[in-house]
């Protein structure tokens, strides 16, 4: 992009895609990192990314998974520098053991307390944490979450499935305490 | 993407109340082109003294130039943004990024215009401290650029 004679104008078309985007890039910022300054940090970074990389993107195609798949790789890299020793959310052993999918997160949600589901979901490694939000916050595919993530599907499956598995327990526990 | 049926964890994760998204107005420029930094280290003090880096860029459709520039004696990066506009003074926020060859590595702060300027035609500023020389270095490696964008 950057060159000695400098990088090409921002289009307007480019300008106005963002402002059409910049909500619900923020809002899913805030989902990501559950923190006001740390999602607009991250909204921030990915604007900038958007500025220096717009001419990978295929305009032929719609803008928003683009667009978020730049800000959970941003996060990633985030996660990275400043959580070192935990495990980054890109990084996982590779597995093609399909896990189910359950609907039973939906009944759990309605059934449990809000307060406590939340608490629940936030406790969960970034890992995993990640997909559930991913999934059922932002409901994204299960092959868009492990398109933007660059792991298999599988993988996506069974850290939804584990995820899902560490919550009916905590839930569980906090149910019977 | 998958708009309908509603995610069900989406309730849980709202945005919370009373937080504004300065997202009515938005623009943005290109970046500048990627500078030099002065050389660090034996190969520095082996030269003749040098004058203090700076970036620079002016962004007319914005009304906004931006100034960065090594602070004599500290050696420190210091942003300053300038806006033409007066009704950018208090509401309006300027993001600063400083930039390297890697697309993925930044510096970047938002910088509120929230000082009144009567000088150059400008109405209103802001400023950053973006830290030592060398640590930007470090972070970005040896050429720097700059991408700017403005929220209202």
């Amino acid at each position: 992009m950057c060159t000695p004679s400098g990088p090409p104008p921002t289009p307007d078309w480019l300008v106005e895609l963002i402002r059409q985007h910049l909500d619900r890039l923020y809002a899913f910022c805030r989902r990501l990192v559950w923190d006001e300054h740390r999602a607009e940090d991250l909204a921030g970074d990915v604007i900038v990314l958007v500025l220096r990389k717009w001419s990978n993107y295929d305009r032929g195609r719609p803008f928003w998974p683009w667009l978020w798949r730049l800000a959970v790789r941003r996060w990633q890299t985030e996660c990275r520098r400043h959580r070192v020793g935990e495990q980054p959310f890109l990084e996982d052993a590779d597995s093609d053991r399909e896990g189910r999918e359950p609907d039973a997160l939906d009944d759990l949600v309605r059934r449990e307390d809000r307060d406590r589901v939340r608490a629940a979901v936030d406790a969960l490694p970034d890992h995993l944490r990640g997909v559930v939000l991913l999934r059922y916050a932002d409901g994204l595919d299960c092959p868009d979450i492990a398109d933007a993530l660059g792991v298999p599907v599988g993988t996506v499956y069974r850290r939804l499935y584990d995820a899902k598995q560490r919550l009916a327990g905590d839930l569980g526990q906090l149910s019977g305490g | 993407m998958n708009p309908d049926p509603k995610p069900p964890l989406a309730d849980l994760y709202p945005l919370p109340d009373g937080v504004k998204i300065r997202t009515r107005k938005f623009g943005a420029s290109p970046g500048t082109p990627l500078k030099d930094l002065p050389p660090d280290g034996p190969q520095a003090d082996s030269g003749p003294p040098r004058r203090e880096f700076v970036l620079s860029g002016e962004y007319k459709d914005l009304g906004i130039t931006v100034r960065v520039q090594e602070v004599p004696g500290s050696g420190r990066l210091v942003a300053d943004v300038f806006s033409t506009d007066p009704t950018h003074l208090n509401t309006a926020a300027v993001s600063v990024a400083l930039v390297g060859t890697d697309e993925d590595r930044m510096i970047r702060k938002t910088i509120p215009l929230d000082v009144p300027e009567q000088a150059g035609g400008y109405r209103c500023s802001g400023s950053a401290d973006f830290g030592p020389l060398p640590d930007v270095r470090a972070e970005l490696g040896t050429k720097l650029g700059l991408v700017v964008f403005l929220v209202v």
